[in-house]
């Protein structure tokens, strides 16, 4: 598989497969990780496409010596500030909710699915209750895999910021958790 | 090592954080302490369940539209004009020598007592206005308007010898033998002023505006303010020695000319060519 890198050095040059290679590589991920940010249902799909733009427009920005990730989820850390910023103001509806109600989820087993939904059902409402930055931190290094490193250059801070969020981060899940079990087992 | 210490490690242990010393320390703690093994299973919990945490299915044309913008933005970046130096030298000397020409063929319809150093003044005005309209004809928005304000103003200043200000007052005043001023001298003045300006302004607006023109208002604006700024210096040459009772009526019927022309031209000028053709 051609190295992002190299991609981006071909995008650079005005490539345009490179750029379509590119866009398709990382689409899944951006959508994942606006998704679990909190983003709503209709506009993931949007703010996708808006990562991915800006993503041509950084082009030139782009230092080959650094890893691409922490880049892209930079970017992608813009768009969703930009997005917070304007909220009340819809970027578009290409996507309608009806639509995204009806977005298929990956197969799970039938009988794993409802003790499992419940765990993930609460994990989500936690994740949701993370303090902004403590989310982005803890999405960034559990589900896109950027080493502490690499997160601290995504967002933009240092190292030990980055430690001391992730910590906090769990902790916060870690308590949301037991707490939402133990109010599931009183009812 | 403390039970915080190891506390604080474990989330490192998972996403492989630590150094093999750190690690190995850890699991020595482990061994020895119910209490962090607890807190481990709780910590293995919460990431197994977050494992479970997947994303919808993507929908289909996200990246299929962020092509097909980054295509339209290359489509305009290529379409964006880029002025080089010698572009703009060239045309900072094609200003001049315009200025140059126009100082003459308005000189000779002036007033011979002028001094060099307001000639001079007027000079590199009209250069610099004539050189930057002329770039502006570099940029696809603007090149009708910059090209039909510069044709229109070539007119107005090739009229100017045999219809100077100068000798439209002292015909003025012939025809209608009176003083100084007076109502019909000043309506006089103004029409003449307006048909000065009217009729180039409409020859080149008509000319140069497209067959499906952009919004009627904004072009004839542009258009007529462009070449009443050209028309500035020549103006000033022809005007400056007259009393203001004889040149403010000239003037208002220049700046009435323009817009007139201006607006009939861009309303007129596509029909027209439609009607010819």
């Amino acid at each position: 598989m051609t190295d992002d890198a190299e991609l981006m050095a071909r995008v650079r040059a005005g490539e345009q497969s490179a750029l379509e290679i590119l866009f398709a590589r990382w689409e899944a991920p951006v959508f994942a990780y606006f998704y679990r940010l909190g983003c709503p249902p209709w506009a993931v799909g949007d703010l996708t496409e808006e990562a991915l733009v800006l993503l041509y427009r950084r082009r030139h920005r782009y230092d080959p010596a650094r890893p691409f990730v922490p880049w892209l989820f930079g970017i992608a850390r813009l768009v969703w500030k930009e997005y917070l910023r304007h909220r009340g103001r819809e970027i578009g509806r290409t996507v309608q909710i009806e639509e995204v109600e009806r977005l298929p989820s990956p197969d799970v087993g039938a009988a794993d699915a409802a003790e499992a939904g419940e765990a993930v059902e609460r994990l989500r409402r936690a994740v949701d209750r993370l303090p902004e930055e403590q989310r982005m931190t803890f999405l960034l290094r559990h589900y896109h895999g950027l080493s502490y490193e690499e997160v601290a250059e995504a967002l933009g801070v240092p190292l030990g910021t980055v430690k001391w969020r992730l910590h906090e981060a769990v902790r916060r899940l870690r308590d949301a958790m037991a707490a939402s079990r133990k109010e599931g087992e009183t009812r | 090592m403390t039970c915080a210490g190891a506390q604080s490690w474990l989330v490192d242990l998972f996403y492989e954080e630590l150094g093999s010393e750190e690690r190995s320390g850890l699991q020595a703690h482990l061994e020895t302490c119910g209490h962090c093994r607890e807190e481990r299973r709780a910590l293995e919990a919460l990431l197994s369940a977050a494992d479970r945490w997947t994303a919808p299915v993507l929908p289909g044309g996200i990246a299929e539209r962020a092509v097909a913008r980054v295509a339209v933005e290359r489509a305009r970046e290529v379409a964006k004009p880029t002025v080089a130096l010698q572009h703009v030298l060239a045309f900072v000397l094609a200003g001049a020598a315009a200025a140059a020409v126009s100082l003459v063929l308005v000189g000779s319809a002036g007033h011979p007592e002028e001094s060099p150093l307001k000639v001079g003044l007027a000079g590199a005005i009209w250069a610099t206005l004539y050189g930057g309209v002329g770039l502006l004809t570099q940029f696809p928005k603007y090149r009708r308007m910059a090209l039909g304000a510069l044709i229109a103003v070539g007119i107005s200043v090739l009229l100017a010898p045999v219809l100077s200000m100068p000798s439209v007052v002292e015909a003025c005043r012939r025809w209608l033998e009176t003083a100084q001023a007076s109502v019909v001298l000043n309506a006089a003045l103004f029409l003449a002023g307006t048909l000065y300006a009217s009729a180039p302004v409409f020859v080149s607006s008509a000319a140069v505006t497209g067959a499906r023109p952009r919004p009627l208002l904004a072009d004839a604006v542009r258009f007529a303010g462009v070449y009443t700024l050209l028309l500035g210096p020549s103006v000033y040459l022809q005007c400056h020695a007259l009393t203001l009772s004889l040149a403010a009526p000239w003037v208002a019927g220049i700046l009435v000319g323009s817009w007139l022309g201006s607006f009939g031209g861009v309303c007129l000028g596509p029909r027209l060519r439609s009607a010819a053709a």
